[in-house]
């Protein structure tokens, strides 16, 4: 991918890849599926993870699973307002540059 | 390096940083690790390179700075450099307002600057609490100098009547025996004597049951009550 990946994008890719999962996931997992999509080096996430924790985005909760206590974490309600925000920027950006791209076809 | 090495390492550099951070970074990297099994190992320690670009990843998001790193073909490109002081807002302003509350004045907080700052305000403060303090010692000097000679009389009290007793028995008797000599001289009066000095004799004798009785059962427990109201305060504060 040529293009970078800035903060809020990796956000909204975040919270879009918990929000899959109801019952909540787990930060390698969460890793393993943000990379599906872009590169990035595995300890990228922990901030991310931590400062959507701390924006009231993400819950977490621990839960026994094969004899040890894993971390999972959850969107909250205020996470998903933000990922729709997010998905409803992105959709608005993206039509933009697609408009530009292909010039003009989707200006009205 | 294995991952024992990794993570002490890690657990070595994070320091400096709150314990609960601390604990919650190296709960995900142990987590980490378990999830990907022993297998995979050394495959994560290369992709998270080295425990100090780590440390430097968690201390970054710490300070609420965005990390303005580039996901690019190559991966992820921010994390060799050291960390940037200065935070660079970028035009997504949207999710991240709050993030960025939590840098550069959190480590400026440090417990002897605030120490300072109370001192300060203490001594600049101190013609408003100096006199007030002043006033109060004064007034609970006042009061247990009043309570003391509260108590001094309540004390003086059955010893005087002891004393007035026992004069009042003495006159009592001494009437009486007047009274027996004068019967022969004048009965009248004589008569009216010894009723006076059997009065006399009387009550000084119920006075100075009283005090005597006042003296053993009252005022040993009200000096005890005294002492201890004015140990008190110092044995509170040696903290019981």
């Amino acid at each position: 991918m040529v293009f970078n990946t800035g903060a809020a994008l990796l956000d909204a890719i975040v919270l879009a890849v918990v929000s899959k999962e109801p019952e909540g996931t787990y930060g390698y997992k969460i890793t393993q599926e943000v990379r599906q999509v872009i590169e990035l080096s595995e300890s990228t996430l922990y901030p991310v993870l931590r400062r959507l924790q701390k924006d009231d985005c993400l819950e977490v909760y621990d839960m026994e699973c094969a004899g040890r206590n894993r971390r999972y974490y959850k969107v909250t309600e205020r996470g998903s307002v933000q990922l729709r925000l997010y998905e409803n920027e992105w959709k608005k950006y993206s039509q933009k540059i697609t408009g530009m791209f292909e010039g003009g076809i989707n200006n009205e | 390096m294995n991952r024992v090495e990794f993570m002490s390492r890690l657990e070595e550099l994070l320091a400096e940083i709150p314990v609960s951070e601390r604990e919650e970074a190296i709960a995900y990297y142990t987590d980490y690790f378990n999830d990907a099994g022993v297998e995979n190992e050394q495959e994560v320690i290369d992709s998270l390179g080295t425990p100090e670009r780590v440390a430097d990843t968690i201390k970054a998001g710490l300070g609420g700075k965005v990390i303005e790193g580039e996901f690019t073909e190559t991966g992820y490109r921010n994390g060799q450099e050291p960390v940037k002081e200065e935070v660079t807002v970028s035009e997504n302003g949207t999710g991240n307002e709050n993030s960025k509350d939590y840098s550069k004045q959190r480590p400026n907080e440090n417990p002897i600057l605030k120490v300072i700052l109370y001192v300060l305000i203490a001594v600049l403060l101190s013609p408003i609490w100096m006199p007030i303090i002043g006033t109060v010692f004064g007034i609970l000097v006042a009061l247990i100098a009043i309570l003391a000679t509260a108590v001094l009389c309540v004390a003086l009290i059955p010893v005087i009547a002891v004393v007035v007793g026992t004069a009042l028995v003495i006159a009592g008797v001494f009437t009486f025996i007047v009274g027996i000599i004068k019967l022969f001289v004048a009965p009248a009066a004589a008569v009216g004597l010894l009723g006076v000095g059997l009065l006399l004799s009387g009550g000084g004798m119920l006075a100075t049951v009283l005090g005597l009785w006042i003296i053993v059962k009252l005022i040993p427990p009200m000096i005890r009550g005294f002492v201890n109201l004015c140990r008190k305060p110092f044995s509170r504060k040696r903290g019981k």
